[in-house]
């Protein structure tokens, strides 16, 4: 399958998150997406990771919770983890 | 006996979807079309619902420059749009939206509010069926009653239900908002009657209960399970 990139990875968010005056080029591919950067909050990140896993069924088996905020922390850092661990292509 | 409460008003805001009477005064504030909430920042209003982005629109116009303001919310039917989703999910096994379940409670519109304002008075969001306005009148008559000095933000909305629950509500109201601004010197007075033993005849038939909507008209009596209301402002 190929790669996300962090451009779709911006647009999913933008949609899920209803970011309704963001445009995908407003947001930097290595910006935090939390806190200060974006300013996406822990409801967003539970939101994020629901709606990600529903979309591209991510398989997490093998995954450890703890490393979750490491790969939601940018664009870039996500896209990564939804290629590596998506089993669809939507 | 009736019971009369004479409410003291600084200034009003009405919205509703349907336009056509938008003429506005310094008293009152009346518009329609999509809700004015570009006071608010924009990570924090994306997740009010419609019935919220209504409520807080007539919020802000009614408090207008006001600091710190203790505020009642009152609601029917409040976020029900938002509990449906919530629980047709659970009932297919699945994990609910956590922005859905976060927002679905009955105080989402007040929490936002207070949260843009950075206002930590007292707040209190009610549901008391078809007189959900009127108590909430009286809930924050008594609140300023025993302040004076302060004054008090009511804030009522309310949304047609979710149609799997349409049957719940037999009159039921469109898409529709209202703030009144409690406070001394009044501009306006809204006298309130409630005349708890004079109950309907017919004690399952569709009561009309008091309606934010038309606020400003003289009106009453509704007849209701705990008696009569009646209102006028002067």
């Amino acid at each position: 399958m190929q790669d996300i990139t962090p451009t779709e990875i911006k647009q999913f968010i933008i949609r899920t998150l209803d970011l309704e005056d963001t445009r995908p080029e407003e947001i930097g591919d290595e910006q935090p997406l939390f806190k200060e950067g974006l300013g996406l909050d822990s409801i967003d990140a539970f939101e994020l990771g629901l709606a990600l896993k529903k979309a591209y069924k991510l398989n997490l088996e093998s995954e450890e919770t703890s490393s979750f905020a490491h790969h939601f922390r940018t664009a870039a850092s996500l896209a990564a983890f939804v290629s590596s661990h998506r089993q669809v292509t939507i | 006996m009736p019971h009369t409460f004479k409410i003291p008003l600084l200034r009003a805001s009405v919205w509703s979807q349907e336009g056509g009477r938008e003429a506005s005064t310094s008293f009152l504030d009346r518009a329609s079309g999509p809700p004015d909430v570009a006071f608010l920042d924009p990570l924090i209003r994306r997740r009010l619902s419609p019935l919220g982005r209504a409520m807080l629109h007539c919020a802000q116009r009614a408090a207008g420059d006001q600091g710190p303001l203790p505020s009642v919310f009152s609601s029917r039917h409040g976020e029900a749009g938002r509990s449906l989703p919530v629980l047709e999910d659970l009932a297919q096994g699945l994990p609910p939206s956590p922005t859905q379940f976060s927002m679905n409670v009955h105080n989402a519109s007040a929490g936002i509010w207070s949260i843009a304002r950075r206002d930590p008075s007292p707040s209190l969001s009610l549901a008391a069926g078809l007189e959900s306005f009127a108590w909430g009148l009286v809930e924050a008559q008594a609140i300023h009653a025993a302040a004076p000095e302060t004054p008090v933000l009511l804030v009522h909305g309310d949304a047609p239900l979710p149609p799997l629950w349409a049957s719940f509500d037999a009159n039921p109201l469109p898409l529709h908002a209202l703030a009144l601004l409690i406070g001394l010197p009044a501009i306006h007075h809204l006298i309130l009657t409630w005349s708890p033993e004079a109950r309907p005849a017919v004690a399952d038939g569709p009561w009309e209960g008091p309606c934010a909507l038309d606020f400003e008209a003289p009106g009453g009596p509704w007849a209701t399970a705990d008696g009569t209301w009646a209102w006028r402002v002067e």
